[in-house]
């Protein structure tokens, strides 16, 4: 007899708890070609190569074993080898693939019901993850809405689409269980991966401050104002996160001049500026967490006819 | 998602796998393999049932306190894990038997054309 070599191989997929068959027709279709598992695993299965068998193999779902001796005997008297348990509940087991072998032989549940009280145990959690990811999506959009920042409106379609990625798979399982075909549900590992690799560039950005996010604006224009000494008031805005951040401004008032004057709730002035008209770009701002107010002041000179008032701020992130 | 069964209702009919389990039991006490080549056999090979059916099957019936678990006499199957039918168990076979045997009954009746 050769004496083979045994080459050890990790790979990493990911399949939801609806493609465990497709898993299992994998984990055949590799073992045809002479590379068996060792271990599987939900991110991550090792496989030996080893070409002078061939297996076939079933997952089975079931979080609570009482008494896993039982449990183990029951599949090792068919025939079925246990190889490993995932940290969530999932069984792995193979067998010899014999030429000839009955579809009963190479199924480890062979009635409706027990299948579905199987696929039962994980549809619950999904369904529970679908709403959550559905809630999730809503609440991110609603935000993303409301505050028009694109970063939280991203993370509201990326929970959008792994709500009707999971709604899919629970479909694709009942139209199954109704002699249906399965119909699309897209293919989880690529979703995630899109998903991870989205979030992770939000991430990023953010904390390397690539990103700018507009946290107020104020965009108006006024005429024929009467002369004015008492602070007209612009508007309000809250700041999260003590940081630096970035005002741009741009106003002019013609036949006049103005003050414009930014002060923390307390009335301490962090942003003065006096000038018939004035263009500030990417003035640094250092700001404490609170709310913020905006003060103008107009002036005009004695027997101008016409007056003008335009202002243009705006304070990013 | 499993439906609890109002006890005042009738028991709902049994699968086959939970059938022939029970009734491979009838007699003896015997072990998960041996039920599943028995059952092959009293079901003309049309009924196998698969290790993940059977363990559930137990597991239940086991719950359900229609089974126990028992040891055995025999030293040949001492490590075996053996199951026996409990009086519950035995009243649940018997109720079903007697309803299949209606439904034989009527069907006979329906196919000779013995309906008034």
């Amino acid at each position: 007899m050769k004496m083979k070599k045994k080459k050890n191989m990790t790979t990493h997929n990911f399949y939801a708890p609806w493609e465990y068959e497709k898993e299992e027709f994998d984990l055949d279709e590799k073992s045809k070609k002479g590379l068996q598992l060792k271990k599987g695993g939900c991110f991550k299965s090792k496989f030996y190569k080893d070409e002078n068998v061939r297996y076939i193999y079933q997952l089975d779902y079931n979080p609570k074993i009482e008494d896993p001796l039982q449990y183990r005997e029951s599949f090792e008297e068919q025939g079925w080898q246990f190889i490993n348990s995932t940290f969530n509940g999932w069984h792995y087991f193979r067998k010899l693939y014999v030429e000839g072998m009955a579809e009963s032989e190479m199924k480890i549940y062979t009635d409706k019901q027990s299948l579905y009280e199987m696929q039962g145990r994980w549809m619950r959690l999904i369904g529970i993850v679908t709403i959550l990811y559905f809630i999730m999506a809503i609440a991110y959009l609603i935000m993303g809405v409301l505050s028009k920042e694109t970063t939280i409106l991203i993370e509201g379609i990326i929970f959008v689409v792994l709500f009707l990625t999971f709604g899919m798979g629970i479909i694709s399982v009942n139209r199954r269980r109704n002699g249906k075909t399965a119909g699309f549900v897209p293919p989880v590992k690529p979703v995630f991966l899109l998903t991870f690799a989205t979030l992770f560039v939000i991430m990023g950005m953010l904390f390397f401050g690539f990103y700018h996010a507009t946290i107020h604006e104020e965009n108006f224009t006024l005429v024929n104002l009467a002369d004015e000494n008492t602070p007209w008031s612009g508007g309000t805005f809250t700041v999260d996160r003590k940081g630096t951040y970035e005002l741009n401004l741009d106003f002019s008032d013609e036949g006049g001049a103005m003050t414009v004057v930014i002060q923390d709730i307390n009335g301490s002035v962090v942003y003065k500026n006096n000038a018939d008209s004035c263009r500030v770009d990417g003035w640094e701002l250092k700001l404490e967490k609170g709310t913020y107010q905006t003060f103008y002041t107009f002036t005009f000179d004695e027997g101008s006819t016409e007056s003008q008032v335009k202002v243009d701020m705006e304070i990013n992130k | 998602m499993s439906v609890k069964i109002n006890m005042s209702v009738k028991n709902e009919p049994l699968t086959e796998s939970y059938f022939y389990i029970l009734l491979c039991l009838y007699q003896n006490p015997s072990h998960g393999y041996k039920i599943m080549q028995d059952t092959e056999r009293l079901s003309e090979n049309t009924v196998t049932i698969g290790s993940g059916t059977m363990y559930g099957a137990t597991v239940n019936m086991l719950k359900k306190g229609w089974i126990t678990e028992t040891s055995s006499n025999n030293p040949e199957d001492k490590r075996k894990r053996l199951y026996e039918l409990t009086s519950s168990g035995k009243e649940i076979l018997e109720e079903e038997i007697e309803r299949l045997k209606r439904l034989i009954r009527g069907s006979e009746i329906i196919l000779k054309g013995d309906d008034k």
